[in-house]
């Protein structure tokens, strides 16, 4: 049986359509206060969107281009870098938390800037950070790391002897230091990123790359 | 033209509003069948939700928040752990698969025992760690491994006998992008060889593994 209001004619679709010109959409609202609207944006090559609040194209929490590319421009999201060289952090067995001062992004606003991600919603993150040590010596043996440290759990991997695997001129350098995993995660719970070198005196840094070359980093994303 | 059914008036938007309180939402059913309901959720924080059947916050596929922020609480994604040493598995060339005896999460029910199948065609996002212990020097080669049915991605093949640590301690960590039909499965394997049957899978309980196995679809 057909309720107030709907449409269950088999021979007509609902059909929304502004004519000549403007956006064909449905507008969400809840005593009088627009909450979202889904639509095709007339003025964006006619994409559709799920947008908060009364108009398409402010703010666009999710897209679909006329090609079937998705975006989800207010989505938790963030990529950060270090900043500059961090000197003499670890190598005697310190556990330093990494400090990705460069930040090459930070969709919705929940990186600190510093060395923290906190989750806005309760969710499954998807995580990776790497990162370059230098200054090794052979003597550089013990046990070393590169770790996710959240809330919930702390993701380990990266093992093995840094010493002798850091290449054998120069400032002793190794790059394969990286973790990433999907991990879940509570509303307001955090993550940072941690490593440590031990074996013998703390001589070992992490090494800039460059800013548009770089050799590590930490970056998130809520998946679902 | 306009047809039936249809509205094509410039000046009337189609705005649904319930009033003081209540859901703001469209159904959409065939047959008398509530199949999926899109609209916000007043009970959830004004959520805007796609949900499936004839209810929001029932079967919530797609949530956006108020703020933006983009959940699918449906959507295939897994974490599975190792909280307990698996000893002597490998270090002779005995490939093992691993088996995993902690499930963080399941969303969607697509992991049974060490395997996930894939509940439609699509792309999955792969992640992998292992940390062995109990390495020896002869140990000079080996690999971890994500098994699917399309494809195996071998990485970490290296001389696992010089990357281990004074502890004779060693793990590596990679991810991939696979294409995966319909019931296709992946697992992860491993391998170290040369040496003798004594390399363990060694763990640090399930809140702070030094082993997971880990995916979602992405698209």
């Amino acid at each position: 049986m057909a309720t107030k209001n709907s449409i269950n004619n088999k021979s007509g679709d609902l059909t929304i359509d502004p004519g000549a010109s403007g956006d064909s959409f449905v507008q969400l609202a809840i005593n009088a206060v627009n909450k979202y609207r889904i639509g095709v944006d007339d003025d964006d090559s006619d994409k559709f969107k799920i947008a908060i609040g009364n108009a398409l194209g402010t703010s666009d929490a999710f897209i679909v281009t006329a090609n079937g590319e998705i975006t989800k421009p207010l989505q938790s999201a963030f990529s950060a870098q270090l900043s500059a060289t961090k000197s003499n952090v670890t190598g005697d067995g310190t556990v330093y938390t990494i400090l990705f001062q460069n930040e090459i992004f930070d969709q919705n606003s929940d990186y600190d800037g510093t060395s923290t991600f906190t989750a806005p919603v309760t969710g499954r993150y998807h995580f990776h950070a790497a990162e370059l040590y230098s200054g090794l010596t052979t003597s550089h043996t013990g046990t070393s790391y590169i770790e996710i440290e959240t809330s919930n759990r702390t993701y380990r991997t990266a093992v093995g002897d840094y010493g002798d695997l850091s290449s054998a001129t120069g400032t002793r350098q190794i790059n394969l230091a990286s973790v990433t995993v999907l991990a879940d995660m509570d509303a307001s719970d955090t993550a940072v990123v941690k490593t440590a070198v031990s074996g013998s005196s703390k001589v070992v840094d992490l090494a800039l790359g460059g800013a548009t070359d770089p050799r590590g980093g930490f970056h998130g994303v809520l998946i679902c | 033209m306009a047809t039936k059914n249809s509205i094509n008036n410039q000046t009337q938007d189609i705005t649904i509003d319930p009033g003081a309180s209540g859901d703001s939402k469209i159904q959409l059913s065939i047959n008398g069948t509530g199949e999926f309901i899109i609209g916000v959720d007043d009970d959830a924080s004004d959520a805007f939700k796609i949900s499936q059947g004839s209810a929001l916050g029932s079967n919530d596929t797609f949530i956006v928040t108020a703020a933006g922020e983009i959940t699918k609480p449906l959507q295939p994604a897994f974490l599975l752990v190792l909280a307990s040493q698996l000893s002597n598995v490998t270090g002779d060339g005995t490939i093992y698969d691993v088996v995993w005896d902690t499930e963080v999460f399941d969303q969607n029910g697509d992991v049974s025992g060490s395997t996930f199948t894939a509940p439609v065609t699509g792309r999955y996002q792969f992640d992998v760690a292992l940390t062995f212990g109990g390495i020896t020097t002869s140990m000079v080669n080996g690999f971890i491994r994500i098994d699917t049915s399309n494809r195996n991605y071998l990485m970490a093949s290296c001389d696992w006998g010089d990357l281990k640590n004074s502890s004779n301690e060693a793990g590596l960590s990679f991810s991939v992008l696979a294409d995966m039909d319909a019931s296709d499965t992946v697992h992860i394997d491993c391998q170290l060889a040369s040496g003798t049957k004594v390399a363990d899978i060694i763990t640090n309980g399930s809140t702070d593994p030094y082993n997971w196995f880990s995916g979602h679809l992405v698209c």
